[in-house]
């Protein structure tokens, strides 16, 4: 089975608005990650789309980017799972011999309210007559989180920092204001414990990756990283059992499984980029990952570990509360881990850099998270 | 080296769902219920088997943004990862796709593929499918009735082909669908019956056009040596491909399916089919608007571009003839979304297994062929040949 690599990727940048069509980002972004892959778009195989519909504004919406994504001529699928799931199903395209070449192409450029979107993806009967949407679900979460642990308000607030310090290096982020911990508290109060910045923004932009087989990566001058493994694990539509969603057991599935293929120990990771769209699950993804004993969580963020100049940096890209397009998050949270392979991003070099990608922007229940395991170094 | 793939059993809900979409009684979830559970008794299957599961579907047809978020039976398994799949009209196909990559990658060795009822949610779908036009030039004219109309207008002008062929070509599919538990329309239309229904849009007759259907698929598939632990007859997935023309209609000639010919040739030549007509033994391709069954043959290579409807004229096609096409009775008879897109799949493996019933074609069918056709006006084309074991 051939091994795949990262060959180049580029984004727009992110932000809170654009004055640019779908079709102008993607057009752009994907000449520029061809570009920096060392690639043609005659050599591109196959074209993985990661939109959504109601993100975009219309049905099949994946029909519009043909002629910018290069895909005139060529097959075109379309993942709505998030990015991590189609960087996953675009690895098993060049595994399984359908392609050797292929671009991750991801958009979001339609002006969208994220939380009504997210209601319609409630179920009809019981939950959306009372309103549950996405961030009514991350409120529920953290308020059991809180109820059941030691964990505080401030906690959560002091991880939301640590993010925003990292945004404010990163020229691709959308909110680079370095927020503090004070600054997180007296925000204005959303929902249960959470208040607006320990909830992302909704940003506009695009970002592409390009993936190649090892023939392709041996041609070329160099490549970005390589895909080490990958997990991943969808939960049930469920709101009563509690305990069990707080344990995240598809993101320990999903982390099990990666972490077996990429034959690495949780300790082999160097950097983290992960799909926090609130601080709590942040705290609870370290444990979920083994990046520390369960209960321990808040522990790495208090002593620097997980921060961008601590030993384990996870988002230093500043994740989803700096940066959240729903359609194109996860493959920008992949670039940014290979950007810290390469030491574009961030205050090291890393050798592995794992990547939690998930569609929990659409709220936690049936979530489906997605690990990647991307690598400096061919298996 | 990739590993071997194919499917181990298919299903669909129960016959009655196979109806009108206003008439549906059943919920999404007991239609899935009643497909996956089909399938993996089919596949001699238990949910715990399946590895990961494809979900085919348009979300804007469904009424819920992400519906398999909220259908529990997607995920029977031990959280299963379930993956949304949307390329229109030819999900389905994407969805036995993506389950073949993964399962000739290495990833998984038991997928499930399901063809969501589509339809039977929204009270209006043409506004839905209307966002799928561009939204300038496009999106105020064009409905579906003229995705169907349009092409088969210009490719009568191009083949001499008549409206009497193409009633011939539905009613030899309400024939086959009268055989047809799993059939919406399943009443044996004859050629005249067909003549004398209301024109909607030129050249298409509302007996030449689709319903509007509920009713859910589902197929199981298995890397080589899973399979044969569920069956001793897999159907196997020898080549699946797809490909997309402009999303802009403009530069399109309207009078032929030239990028289905484009893949045709593709598939053909990595698979050293020199005569498809001879090759294949069984067909199911996309025919929502009947003149697309004609169109299909010739940019699949059965005959000479403009002579389908020799093929029709001839029996070729029949189900007792050289290439049966469409036993099912196709889309025509049955669309229920993009249920009806795996279903041109389902339909080939089980006649490749010998198992489609009253449908079943005589002989034993060896190669067989699933098309599929979606988004805006035909953007995509999708094909896989299957073999019998």
């Amino acid at each position: 089975m051939t091994d795949v690599a990262v060959a180049g990727y580029a984004t727009s940048g992110f932000a809170g608005e654009t004055d640019k069509s779908g079709n102008e980002l993607v057009l752009e972004t994907n000449m520029a990650a061809l570009e920096n892959a060392g690639v043609t778009h005659e050599d591109l195989d196959t074209v993985m789309f990661t939109g959504q519909d109601p993100y975009d504004g219309a049905a099949i919406s994946d029909g519009q980017k043909i002629a910018t994504s290069a895909a005139y001529r060529k097959p075109i699928m379309r993942i709505q799972s998030g990015g991590g799931v189609a960087i996953h199903q675009a690895r098993a395209k060049i595994r399984s011999g359908k392609a050797d070449v292929v671009t991750v192409v991801a958009a979001d450029f339609v002006t969208a309210d994220p939380t009504t979107l997210s209601w319609s993806s409630h179920e009809a009967l019981y939950h959306r007559p009372f309103g549950m949407n996405n961030r009514q679900s991350y409120g529920f979460f953290t308020q059991n989180y809180l109820d059941g642990s030691d964990v505080t308000r401030e906690d959560l607030a002091a991880t939301a920092a640590k993010n925003y310090e990292a945004a404010a290096e990163n020229p691709t982020a959308h909110r680079r204001e370095g927020y503090s911990t004070e600054a997180v508290l007296d925000s204005d109060p959303v929902v249960g414990p959470l208040t607006e910045l320990m909830l992302g923004p909704m940003s506009y932009g695009a970002a592409v990756l390009v993936l190649v087989d090892e023939d392709v990566a041996a041609e070329l001058d160099e490549v970005r990283g390589w895909v080490g493994g990958t997990g991943q694990a969808t939960g049930k539509y469920k709101y009563r059992d509690m305990d069990d969603r707080l344990h995240q057991p598809t993101l320990r599935d999903a982390a099990s499984t990666a972490y077996d293929e990429a034959g690495i120990a949780p300790d082999d990771v160097d950097a983290a980029e992960m799909a926090t769209y609130a601080p709590s699950f942040e705290l609870l993804g370290y444990e979920a990952l083994d990046f520390c004993a369960d209960g321990e969580g808040p522990s790495l963020v208090h002593d620097g570990t997980t921060a961008i100049d601590g030993p384990l940096p996870v988002n230093a890209s500043g994740g989803p509360l700096a940066t959240s397009p729903p359609n194109s998050g996860g493959v920008y949270r992949a670039i940014a881990a290979c950007q810290q392979l390469e030491g574009e991003l961030g205050r090291q070099n890393a050798d592995r850099v794992l990547l939690w990608d998930n569609d929990m922007h659409l709220g936690e229940p049936a979530r489906t998270d997605a690990v990647l395991i991307f690598e400096e170094a061919s298996a | 080296m990739t590993r071997k793939a194919g499917a181990i059993g298919v299903g669909y809900s129960d016959p009655e769902t196979f109806t009108d979409y206003r008439l549906s009684t059943m919920s999404k979830e007991e239609q899935a219920h009643e497909a996956i559970t089909a399938a993996l008794e089919h596949a001699n299957a238990d949910p715990d088997d399946i590895d990961v599961a494809l979900f085919c579907t348009v979300d804007g047809f469904e009424g819920t943004f992400r519906v398999e978020r909220t259908l529990e039976v997607m995920g029977m398994g031990d959280d299963i990862p379930v993956i949304s799949i949307n390329t229109g009209g030819t999900a389905g196909g994407s969805g036995v796709k993506v389950a073949y990559e993964y399962l000739a990658a290495g990833d998984y060795d038991t997928a499930l593929v399901y063809g969501s009822p589509s339809f039977d949610s929204v009270v209006e779908a043409q506004p839905v499918m209307n966002t799928n036009a561009d939204p300038l030039f496009e999106r105020n004219f064009v409905t579906a009735i003229q995705m169907g109309a349009l092409p088969s207008s210009g490719y009568m002008e191009i083949s001499g082909a008549t409206e009497e062929d193409f009633a011939k070509v539905a009613a030899q599919n309400y024939q086959n669908a009268a055989k047809n538990p799993y059939a919406h329309r399943n009443e044996a239309k004859t050629v005249e019956e067909v003549l004398d229904s209301p024109m909607v849009c030129w050249p298409l007759r509302r007996a030449m056009t689709c319903p509007v259907s509920s009713g859910a698929a589902a197929m199981v598939m298995a890397e080589e040596d899973t399979a044969y632990e569920h069956r001793d007859n897999p159907v196997w997935v020898e080549d699946i491909d797809s490909i997309s023309n402009t999303f802009e209609t403009g530069p399109r000639t309207m009078d032929w399916f030239p990028k289905l010919k484009t893949l045709a040739d593709r598939i053909y030549e990595r698979q050293d089919i020199d005569d498809p007509l001879d090759a294949f033994d069984v067909c199911e391709t996309f025919n929502p608007y009947i003149p697309f069954e004609l169109i299909e043959y010739e940019a699949m290579g059965f005959c000479e571009k403009g002579e389908g409807k020799h093929l029709i004229r001839d029996g070729v096609t029949a189900r007792d003839g050289k290439l049966p096409v469409n036993c099912s009775g196709g889309t025509l008879a049955t669309n229920s979304g993009i249920c009806a897109s795996l279903s041109r799949h389902t339909e080939v493996v089980l006649q490749l297994m010998g198992e489609a019933g009253e449908r079943q074609v005589a002989g034993n069918p060896e190669l067989g062929l699933a098309q599929s056709w979606g988004a805006n006006l035909g953007q995509f084309q999708q094909m896989c040949v299957f073999s019998a074991d």
